[in-house]
């Protein structure tokens, strides 16, 4: 028998459903957390943000845009106020600017985080994504967002607060989606690191990082193993190995600790 | 207590790189697979990534030329003992763990009629045994020739043929079926 067409090819009931399903895919999330579980480092996994994820994130693009550029016009124009003594129409005029456009601007946002569902362990995202953002509606403002500045711009980098009660929840989840992005970040300087061949300077990076890290404790014990290894503490990085196993037997960490100690 | 091998030839960075490479070429490969063959879209997340950190463990045992093939196996051994675990705990209900489907270019309608399509796909796949299913979601959604699935699965090629070719008939009976109901 020679291969034959494909079923999904046809126009009937069948091939709907089997065209249905070839276009399935994880989402960018598990591939994300898989990669991380494997111990590959997440810029260079092939990974795409895509979906849900990249849709939120692009909302709080948008919003954290619209505040940065209502910020930065209110600051200016206060500061142009004072100069000619007139603080009192200065006020009224950033209390009228509320409601005004932004310029455009470029932002580096946290990106969402997942929520664990399964057994095996849940980490995920990328440390960050750039955007260009032209306008936005000025309603939904985080309360703090980092600014990078664009290429013809001043490098300073700017933090603007404008508290608000009604965004306290929205600004609880990035808040902690932040600190997971922080954490990541901190662990792939580490890995960066041991990639280098630098082990002791990945063992004092890990001791300087450590309070810092909590979601992913586990991962940082594995960098450390790494870096035991790579300094040329082959026993202490055994010693560290065998207690991981005893504190999480059969973890998915298992895995990996195995491969790195199989080297020679 | 891990096992501590002293003499293999592999170093970490070396077995990183095969990793990625062999995780950014086949993972939705393997994701899929397991979703058609029938485990639930919050389990396949799991068991994706366990066959990944299976095979990452066992590299060393892969020739090159082999690995989609070794994860194909690896992914069909997953889903076989996912399936006993289940019937030995029916309260793990699988439909509380399917997810929304993840095309991010659908409009809300496009993903409900997705949704509703994928949801009958695996009901008609549900109608075929596993020895069907296998060469069948192999050869129709995953484009292997005859040959591969031979390959992949490590039977003989008339093999592959023949059950393809009851699985074809199978499914679109289950199709046709489906199709009066969801008039």
């Amino acid at each position: 028998m020679s291969d034959l067409g494909k079923l999904r090819d046809g126009d009937d009931f069948a091939a709907r459903l089997l065209r249905a399903g070839v276009t399935d895919a994880p989402r960018s999330e598990t591939r994300q957390r898989a990669a991380t579980a494997l111990g590959l480092s997440l810029a260079a996994s092939g990974t795409t943000m895509v979906g849900a994820s990249a849709q939120a994130a692009t909302a709080q693009v948008i919003s954290a845009t619209t505040k940065l550029g209502f910020v930065t016009l209110a600051r200016w124009l206060g500061i142009g106020m004072l100069a000619g003594g007139a603080v009192t129409a200065g006020t009224a005029v950033l209390d009228r600017a509320g409601n005004r456009a932004s310029p455009p601007s470029e932002l580096r946002i946290s990106h969402p985080v997942a929520s664990s569902q399964g057994s095996l362990p849940r980490v995920t995202a990328p440390p960050s994504i750039g955007a260009r953002v032209e306008s936005a509606p000025v309603d939904s403002l985080p309360s703090e967002v980092e600014r990078v500045e664009t290429p013809s711009a001043a490098t300073t980098t700017r933090r603007a607060q404008v508290p608000s009660s009604e965004h306290v929840e929205a600004d609880s989840a990035l808040s902690k989606e932040s600190a997971l992005s922080k954490e990541l970040a901190l662990l792939e300087g580490v890995r960066a690191k041991v990639r280098a061949g630098d082990g002791r300077g990945a063992l004092a990076e890990l001791d300087a990082i450590q309070p810092s890290v909590h979601v992913l404790a586990a991962e940082a014990e594995l960098l450390r193993v790494e870096a035991l290894l790579e300094s040329g503490n082959r026993e202490a990085a055994q010693a560290l190995a065998r207690e991981l196993e005893r504190k999480h037997p059969g973890g998915p960490q298992s895995f990996r600790l195995k491969r790195l100690l199989s080297a020679p | 207590m891990l096992a501590m091998p002293e003499n293999e030839s592999n170093t970490p960075l070396r077995d990183e790189a095969r990793t990625r490479r062999l995780f950014d070429a086949h993972f939705d490969f393997v994701w899929r697979f397991v979703r058609r063959l029938g485990v639930a879209e919050g389990f396949a997340d799991d068991l994706a990534q366990q066959i990944f950190l299976t095979v990452s463990g066992r590299l060393h045992e892969i020739e090159p030329a082999r690995e989609k093939a070794f994860l194909a196996g690896t992914a069909l051994r997953v889903v076989a003992n996912h399936r006993r675990t289940l019937r030995r705990r029916p309260e793990v209900g699988e439909d509380a763990l399917n997810g929304e489907p993840a095309d991010p270019r659908a409009n809300p309608e496009e993903l409900v009629e997705q949704r509703r399509e994928r949801a009958l796909l695996d009901r008609a796949l549900d109608t075929l045994p596993a020895e069907l299913r296998g060469p069948f979601v192999l050869y129709e959604l995953e484009d292997a020739s005859l040959s591969e699935i031979a390959e992949l699965l490590g039977i003989p090629r008339g093999t592959v043929a023949s059950r393809l070719r009851r699985a074809r008939q199978q499914f679109q009976e289950a199709a046709r079926e489906l199709a009066k109901g969801s008039r």
